[in-house]
């Protein structure tokens, strides 16, 4: 064949890939388009389209208004107490005697506290059976604490439906729920501590279709894997029968798909989540990439400061989310934004936040709304992560379908989608894993300048966070003399990755003060302490710990142990997102069993190079253990009151990074699978893909 | 398509660059990487001599917990406020402390902050702060002459001295029921089961660009390790023919 005939050939390929592209695109679109019709906009249609407001001169009838003693939660009866005390106080220093007044709106019994309430009953009798798509709850002044149940009634005056005790959002002033059932009246049940009556309470029924575009895209990407995961497997066969004829290796990039199913993955997240925050401290987090977006001058809007304090309205739904929005919008005025100063300098423990700080200035460079500019700013995080792991991936010498996997978790989606420095911790670590494995693999190259600097780069751009994680750069340490020039090099560059590790591990407990926070607290340790738990002394836990090791090791071991066995079979722990909810132990059984799976065997092997020698593997065994000890016992150390018999705050997603070297330690090259490489390859991928994909429409898709 | 290409021959020229920057931190770099790693001791060195000298305000008591309050201290002529606490090495460079002037509008009215060894009567420090200036219900500032002496246990008494006449009642100092680490306050010769609402102000040293310079260091060290140092010795070899 001449040079044109091959070129046309080429092209007449490439045409044929791209229509069978536009036609999977055009049919995903359209049946995806087709079930949000079907299941989700025709049960509204049937019901006919309809909206009313009900008022209380207008059809919302006036059952009963009278006052009941509702019992107060732990919350409020800590709160009143505290107030008597203070006012105890304020009497003592006045001079004055104290007298307790009573407030007749408590009263005390058994030992519980009740607060009088004014329960008012109201009703709405439709005409005949009413399909009730969503009901909204409109009260203009809303007073404090301010509770209501609604209840649908059946034709005997049976309970057919009931919400939980809601407290109506009081920056809002009003309230949606989703129902979506029939009834003949509606019931609506306000407790509040003022009569409610006086005010303009409107209740607005209504049943309108209205397609739901972040449901489409979902539908349109489940399809798209499938599809994708279709042709994936039948390119791959055809590939591997021509291999065997050519012996010449066709690849299917993996580092592709896991590029493009980590962004839309976490891309669908992040549209569903909005600006609702899910993530375990989401506000703090959000707090330093807002501050970053920012030069010296940080000016706060309204709404950057209720987000900040975790004080934002959330939604449940899309009525909702359009509240929400809107609220947000209008105090996201920086003309009354609170100003405050900061310093240039970039610290170090800041840096992980750059890719939120960067993306959250775009959004406000192109004046986007606050919600759209809160997700630029989480995309920014998607990104970095996503390309991060691409290049993990990519580099990976062995494995790469375990690299993927394990970027994919669930866990490591979510940290990606919303406001976390985890992100940016996970994909330098998986990162500096593969390239450190990469490294003790190739066993009879010198190592180069450029390698150190990408290894220990990336050791450092994962551990800046979280400074820990940098004993994982521990066992380039016992790197060979034959990689060196001579001895005298071997020992120097030891010395200078021991001197990194013991860095890092310097400032976990003497933070570097580059700024003029917390002089004080920051250089001692008697005072250092996570201020999120009661009890806890950084000194007095190390002094605990000191005065009777061995009672300590007991505790680490118990600890440990119990956890492990927890975090490969409980409910939950990398298939978590975060207050949105977490699947189920067979999940994570069966994602423990995959990775075991993955991790001991593999298909074809004759084509990759050797992996860890026996020496590292047991060094690999010695890092996992002894960083999984130290990541116990900083918890410990900073988190768990002194002298606490459990170790307190240690969760499941610290041990991600722990993940990779875990499967490289287990691989086996002479165990092979007799599976198509293909099959085994979806099957390893999919699986975390199909997690999200569910874990997404169970959680975090609202109605 | 002319665009396509050109964008492509850029893009190559770029990648030819970056391949050839690459290739040069190939072994044979020879003595650039031990120079760098040198010149970044050299910074590091300069960095600790020379530290950069910054106020630091520390929040003793400024906000109240759920179901605290605040309340006045009326620095009633001949009426000292004193507040007791412990700056351990470190000279404290003024105070900043929470201010009620009750809606009055002083002309010459002085509110004093003397600073004095803690139960003694070694004065360190006199201080005085203008009533006249700033607005009502303000954080003020009272830095303090000799500061340099004001180390260890301290008392600082706060007292009134009116100048402007019987129509000029007394401010008021700001206090809550939070008692501060270690610290005692008393009012009219009474200890506060409270600490007065202020911020302590130091200075301190930082060295900004020590944390990254030492990472930098070690990291161009373990790379200069894996340098052949050949290139920029490399004998001339000779051919016999």
């Amino acid at each position: 064949m001449n040079r044109k005939a091959m070129q046309n050939s080429w092209i007449n390929k490439r045409r044929k890939y791209a229509m069978a592209g536009i036609v999977v695109f055009l049919l995903a679109g359209a049946l995806s388009l087709g079930i949000e019709l079907a299941f989700f906009q025709y049960p509204i249609l049937k019901e006919g389209e309809s909206q009313k407001t009900y008022t209380l001169h207008d059809n919302l009838q006036l059952l009963s208004e009278e006052e009941v003693w509702t019992e107060l939660s732990a919350e409020e009866q800590t709160t009143i107490e505290l107030e008597q005390e203070n006012e105890k106080l304020l009497a003592q220093v006045n001079g004055e005697t104290y007298s307790e007044e009573t407030d007749s709106n408590l009263k005390e019994e058994n030992g519980k506290l009740y607060r009088r309430r004014i329960e008012t009953k109201l009703e709405i009798l439709f005409e005949g059976k009413q399909y009730c798509g969503n009901v909204t709850l409109l009260m203009p002044q809303v007073v404090e604490n301010l509770t209501y149940t609604l209840a649908g009634i059946g034709p005997t005056s049976e309970i057919l439906w009931q919400s939980n005790l809601t407290e109506l959002d009081y920056r809002l002033a009003c309230d949606v729920l989703q129902i979506g059932k029939r009834f003949e009246k509606l019931q609506l049940t306000i407790y509040s501590s003022e009569k409610v009556t006086g005010q303009d309470i409107q209740v607005e029924v209504k049943n309108q279709s209205s397609i739901h575009w972040i449901r489409v895209c979902y539908f349109f990407v489940v399809m798209l894997i499938l599809s994708g995961a279709l042709l994936f497997i039948i390119k791959k066969l055809e590939q591997e029968k021509k291999k065997a004829i050519t012996g010449q290796e066709y690849g299917f990039q993996i580092e592709t798909i896991f590029f493009v199913a980590s962004l839309v993955l976490g891309l669908l997240l992040m549209l569903s989540n909005g600006t609702n925050l899910t993530g375990f401290d989401e506000h703090t987090h959000f707090a330093r990439a807002y501050a970053m977006s920012f030069d010296t001058t940080i000016e706060t809007t309204e709404s950057a400061m209720r987000m900040k304090a975790n004080d934002i309205p959330q939604f449940d739904n899309r009525e909702e989310r359009r509240l929400v929005e809107a609220y947000e919008e209008h105090n996201h005025d920086f003309s009354w934004a609170d100003i405050s100063t900061q310093s240039r300098f970039v610290t170090y423990s800041d840096r992980s936040y750059l890719p939120m700080g960067i993306f959250m200035r775009m959004g406000r460079a192109m004046s986007l709304s606050f919600a759209n500019m809160i997700m630029l700013a989480k995309f920014g995080n998607l990104l970095a992560y996503s390309l991060l792991g691409f290049l993990a991936v990519k580099f990976a010498l062995h494995k790469k379908e375990m690299v993927a996997a394990i970027a994919l978790l669930p866990n490591c989606i979510f940290a990606a989608s919303g406001f976390s420095y985890d992100a940016i911790v996970n994909g330098f670590l998986l990162l500096a894993v593969v390239l450190t494995v990469n490294l003790l693999s190739k066993t009879e190259s010198k190592i180069a300048p450029i390698t150190v600097f990408l290894i220990l780069g990336a050791y450092i751009g994962g551990s800046t966070a979280k400074p820990v994680y940098m004993i994982m750069a521990f066992i380039l340490v016992f790197l060979s003399d034959d990689r060196f020039l001579n001895k005298g090099k071997a020992w120097l560059f030891r010395f200078s990755v021991f001197a990194l590790v013991a860095l890092f591990l310097y400032v976990i407990f003497f933070p570097p003060i580059s700024t003029s926070a917390n002089y004080e607290l920051m250089g001692n340790l008697a005072y250092a302490g996570d201020r999120r738990n009661q009890g806890t002394s950084v000194l007095g836990q190390l002094t605990f710990i000191f005065q009777d090791p061995l009672r300590y090791s007991k505790i680490l071991l118990g600890m440990m142990g119990k956890d492990l066995v927890g975090y490969l079979m409980g409910p939950g722990t990398f298939f978590n997102y975060g207050y949105l909810g977490g699947l189920s132990w067979g999940w994570t059984l069966t994602g423990s069993l995959l990775l075991l799976f993955g991790s001991l065997s593999g298909p074809d092997f004759l084509n990759e190079q050797e992996g860890l020698g026996k020496k590292d593997k047991i060094l690999t065994a010695i890092m996992i253990f002894g960083l999984t000890a130290v990541i116990y016992t900083s918890m410990y150390v900073t988190y768990t009151p002194v002298g606490s018999a459990v170790i307190e705050g240690v969760q499941g997603r610290y041990f991600i990074p722990l993940l990779l070297p875990f499967v490289y330690l287990l691989s086996n090259k002479k165990r092979k699978l007799p599976v198509p490489k293909a099959i085994y390859q979806v099957f390893v991928i999919g699986f975390p893909i199909v997690a999200n994909l569910w874990m997404i429409y169970r959680f975090a898709l609202k109605p | 398509m002319k665009i396509r290409h050109q964008i492509y021959e850029v893009l190559q020229k770029v990648f030819r660059v970056i391949n050839t920057q690459t290739k040069r931190l190939n072994p044979d770099t020879g003595i650039l990487l031990p120079l760098m790693t040198l010149l970044l001791a050299i910074l590091l060195l300069v960095s600790f001599v020379v530290p950069k000298m910054v106020i630091d305000t520390i929040k003793v008591n400024t906000t109240e917990e759920e179901g605290d309050v605040e309340y006045p201290l009326l620095l009633e002529e001949g009426t000292f406020l004193v507040h007791q606490m412990n700056t351990e090495s470190r000279p404290l460079f003024g105070i900043q402390s929470a201010l009620f002037k009750n809606g009055i509008q002083y002309e010459k009215s002085i509110l004093h902050c003397d600073v004095y060894e803690a139960n003694t009567e070694i004065r360190l420090s006199s201080n005085q702060y203008q009533l006249s200036q700033g607005e009502d219900l303000q954080y003020i500032y009272i830095p303090f002459a000799d500061y340099e002496a004001c180390v260890g246990e301290l008392e600082i008494r706060f007292w009134y001295e009116n100048l402007d006449g019987e129509a000029a009642k007394p401010p008021s100092l700001l206090a809550n029921g939070r008692v501060f680490n270690e610290t005692r306050t008393f009012f009219a010769g009474e200890e506060l089961p409270g600490t007065i609402k202020c911020m302590y102000v130091h200075t301190h040293a930082t060295y900004p660009l020590v944390y990254d310079l030492r990472i930098l260091l070690v990291v161009f060290l373990a790379a200069s390790a894996t340098v052949t140092w050949k290139t920029p010795f490399r004998k001339k070899e000779v051919h016999h023919e």
